[in-house]
């Protein structure tokens, strides 16, 4: 009998393999145990206008240590992360106008900074070379000056162009190659072409003051209207290609921060939308609304817990990784209204709202965003 | 405070004060009164602002001293002021005030009581209050050098036109300040023919509801205006200790000098649950040094006075504090007095050190300067 040629069995190579993968052999160059941690959460501390004490608060949750990091900054608006740099949009220069301040997020060193002839409220990127900041339009319907969006060369840090929109813009939204400008006085959507910079179209989006936009991992416009009077808050999700509305889904109590700052956020991880009911002038709840941007439907409504030193929710940020909420509250004054000339302090939550942990902010909180790593 | 705002005031024209003192029998009746109109604009081109405000203000007042036959002496007076103010509409508020004060000396005791009537009109119904005070000065030992002091006073006191209707930032409902003052201490006082030398030591209690604090108001988002509030309770204690001395040693050389240190505990008391609450009120300092001396040789003088101010919280939990600072002052006169007048020439450097310092965070003092100054006095025959 003839021997039989020794053959490999044809599973050999699939045993090599998993035989190699289990151990973390990077055999295709990724990582398949490569996961993200939370390194650093970053509380921006608007600061009081006058003393130009705004600042930052770098919370580490490995540690639940704080440390207080002055940028002597007038008023920050809002902080945006992007290609591993940390914007800082503050309204620090005389003449009504502003600055966004570019950090090392390892350093916190400025690297770069923005003169802004309006004082601005926040940034996005359409793309890597390019930055959209929409103006602070003061006292909305009574400034005379229009309300516009800036054009930010990236390459150089400067202001080559401005587009006008609708009336108070702020959170603005990229997607489809478009950027979508809340309108927050006209209650509609300047819709930008990212490249020409320039009003494609306006929507109207039929709701009160929309204010933040995001765009969720479907590829949808979410866009968060603050609500009041007889309508409710509500978050809209629209086709940024058709620019139809596919869903409202109706929140409830008015959303806003107490700072005027931060009242929603949104998480791609979880692909879940955050939005506070802040107000700390009687039209605040306290309540915390938790939206399925997966489903468009509201999963939770949470409330804050109560507490007769703090007061309001200024700023609100969910970190996927570890699942803790975080809203930021400001101190009572003498008559039991905010104290915009104190420390704040930011709550830690768990997904049901109850409290983890807490620590001290720099004055006035009023935006939260998260610093990432990979392990 | 808007940020990039511009003043232009334009100086005020007073109309001048009219004044006149008669003397009938042992007392004195002084009559006084003037008036000021003034001018001001206020532009801020970034948010088109420009608004000019044109205030009156005009006041009329009597004050009559009368001897008491020995026990001491008796003081009233009244006045009566009318403000109005282009401002919101136009705004106006008349006010009056009378009081009365004696000095009664009792052997080594002397009483000092007095009251004060104030009646304030305009937006809404008249507010009349009375505020009482009584001192008493004691001198306890045959040596007449040595004196005990104590004060008990209402402490009222209506917010100002300016704080009610300045635009931006005033507040037309800001109520008054009210509330209680309590001080005691001692002086010794000792004095040679060419030599005074007076040490005084004073300790304070004050508590005021609805304290009257400028502080930045929240307008909207990155908008804040420097805005007069009231703190519903306010205690403050401290001490004060002062040491003067004057000597003459030839004829037309004066050398003086002196020293005050003051230490306040100026606390908010207004809510336990507020991180405000116990502490410091904003912009007080804790602690205050003042020196100073002065020569004088016939009609030419100088003079050197240093402030020390200690560190002034900008936050109201004591979170943040500006720096301590010291500013020092160098001032040179001389005098030419003539039959119908005094002229004086006055030189004055300010912050001679080149110190940098803020009273007001952000708001750098000016560096050293000087200021050169011609002052022409008439005397009425």
């Amino acid at each position: 009998m003839p021997a039989r040629p020794l053959h490999a069995p044809r599973w050999m190579p699939l045993l090599l393999l998993a035989a190699l993968a289990l151990p973390g052999c990077d055999l295709f160059g990724a990582n398949d145990d490569e996961s993200r941690v939370t390194t650093d959460v970053v509380v921006a501390n608007s600061g009081n206008f006058s003393a130009q004490d705004g600042s930052l608060t770098l919370y580490n949750p490995a540690d639940s240590s704080a440390t207080q990091n002055d940028i002597n900054v007038a008023f920050i608006n809002s902080l945006a992360l992007y290609e591993n740099q940390l914007y800082v949009v503050d309204n620090t220069q005389p003449n009504n106008a502003g600055r966004i301040t570019v950090f090392s997020p390892e350093t916190l060193d400025p690297v770069g900074q923005i003169s802004n002839p309006r004082p601005p409220r926040s940034l996005a990127f359409p793309s890597a070379e390019k930055g959209y900041v929409s103006n602070l339009s003061r006292f909305d319907g009574f400034d005379p000056l229009p309300s516009t969006v800036s054009v930010v060369d990236l390459d150089r840090n400067v202001v080559v162009d401005s587009v006008s929109v609708g009336r108070s813009p702020r959170g603005i939204g990229v997607a489809a190659g478009k950027a979508f400008v809340a309108n927050a006085a006209d209650g509609t959507l300047s819709v930008l072409d990212a490249t020409a910079d320039t009003v494609r179209s306006t929507l109207s989006l039929n709701c009160t003051r929309p204010k933040s936009v995001f765009v969720d991992e479907e590829d949808e416009l979410a866009v968060v209207c603050q609500g009041g009077g007889e309508q409710p808050s509500e978050v809209l999700f629209l086709n940024p290609r058709s620019t139809e509305i596919v869903n409202r889904v109706t929140l409830g109590a008015p959303v806003g921060s107490a700072n005027a700052t931060q009242s929603a956020y949104y998480s791609d991880s979880a692909e879940e939308l955050y939005a506070v009911s802040g107000g700390a002038f009687g039209s605040g709840t306290g309540e915390i609304f938790r939206v399925d941007t997966d489903a468009n439907a509201l999963a939770t409504t949470l409330q804050v817990p109560q507490n007769n030193a703090l007061i309001g929710i200024s700023a609100v940020g969910y970190d996927a990784v570890a699942q803790d909420l975080y809203v930021t509250r400001l101190p009572v004054n003498d008559s039991g209204g905010p104290l915009y000339t104190a420390n704040g302090t930011a709550l830690v939550l768990d997904r049901d709202g109850a409290v983890v942990t807490r620590f001290e902010t720099g004055n006035s909180p009023g935006y939260v965003a998260f610093l990432r790593d990979t392990q | 405070m808007e940020p990039g705002g511009l003043v232009e005031p334009c100086s005020p024209r007073p109309a001048g004060p009219g004044k006149r003192a008669q003397r009938r029998g042992a007392g004195t009746l002084s009559l006084s009164a003037q008036g000021q109109r003034s001018r001001l604009r206020y532009r801020n081109p970034p948010t088109r602002t420009d608004r000019t405000t044109r205030t009156t203000a005009t006041d009329a007042k009597a004050r009559l001293r009368h001897p008491l036959s020995g026990l001491g002496t008796l003081t009233a007076g009244t006045t009566l002021r009318y403000d109005h103010a282009s401002l919101r509409g136009g705004v106006d508020r008349l006010s009056g005030a009378a009081f009365a004060d004696a000095t009664l000396s009792l052997a080594s005791l002397q009483l000092q009581p007095a009251v004060r009537i104030d009646a304030l009109g305009g937006g809404g119904a008249p507010t009349v209050v009375a505020s009482p005070r009584l001192g008493v000065r004691l001198r306890p030992l045959a040596w007449n050098g040595l004196t005990l002091r104590g004060l008990v006073a209402r402490a009222f006191r209506a917010p100002t036109f300016n704080e009610r209707y300045y635009d931006p930032g005033g507040t037309p409902g800001l109520a008054p300040e009210d509330g209680w003052t309590l001080e005691g201490g001692l002086s010794a006082r000792l004095a040679r023919p060419t030599t005074l030398l007076r040490a005084d030591a004073t300790a304070f209690v004050t508590r005021l509801t609805n304290k009257i604090v400028w502080q930045p108001r929240y307008v909207t988002s990155g908008v804040q205006v420097w805005s007069p509030s009231n703190v519903s309770r306010v205690r403050s204690r401290g001490l004060e200790l002062s040491l003067r001395a004057r000597t003459r040693p030839r004829s037309g050389l004066t050398l003086a000098g002196g020293t005050v240190f003051t230490h306040t505990r100026a606390e908010n008391r207004a809510n336990p649950a507020s991180p405000a609450h116990g502490a410091q009120l904003p912009y007080v300092p804790t602690q205050k040094w003042k020196l100073w001396a002065d020569l004088q040789w016939q009609n030419f003088s100088v003079s050197a006075t240093g402030r020390l101010v200690g560190p002034r919280y900008y936050s109201a939990d004591e979170s943040k504090s500006l720096p301590p600072y010291r500013a020092v002052r160098l001032r040179t006169a001389y005098e030419w007095s003539f039959d119908a007048a005094q002229v004086a020439l006055e030189a004055q450097v300010e912050n001679a050190l080149n110190h940098r310092y803020e009273i007001v965070r952000l708001y750098p003092m000016p560096p050293r300067h000087a200021t050169l100054r011609l002052r022409v006095s008439f005397s009425t025959p």
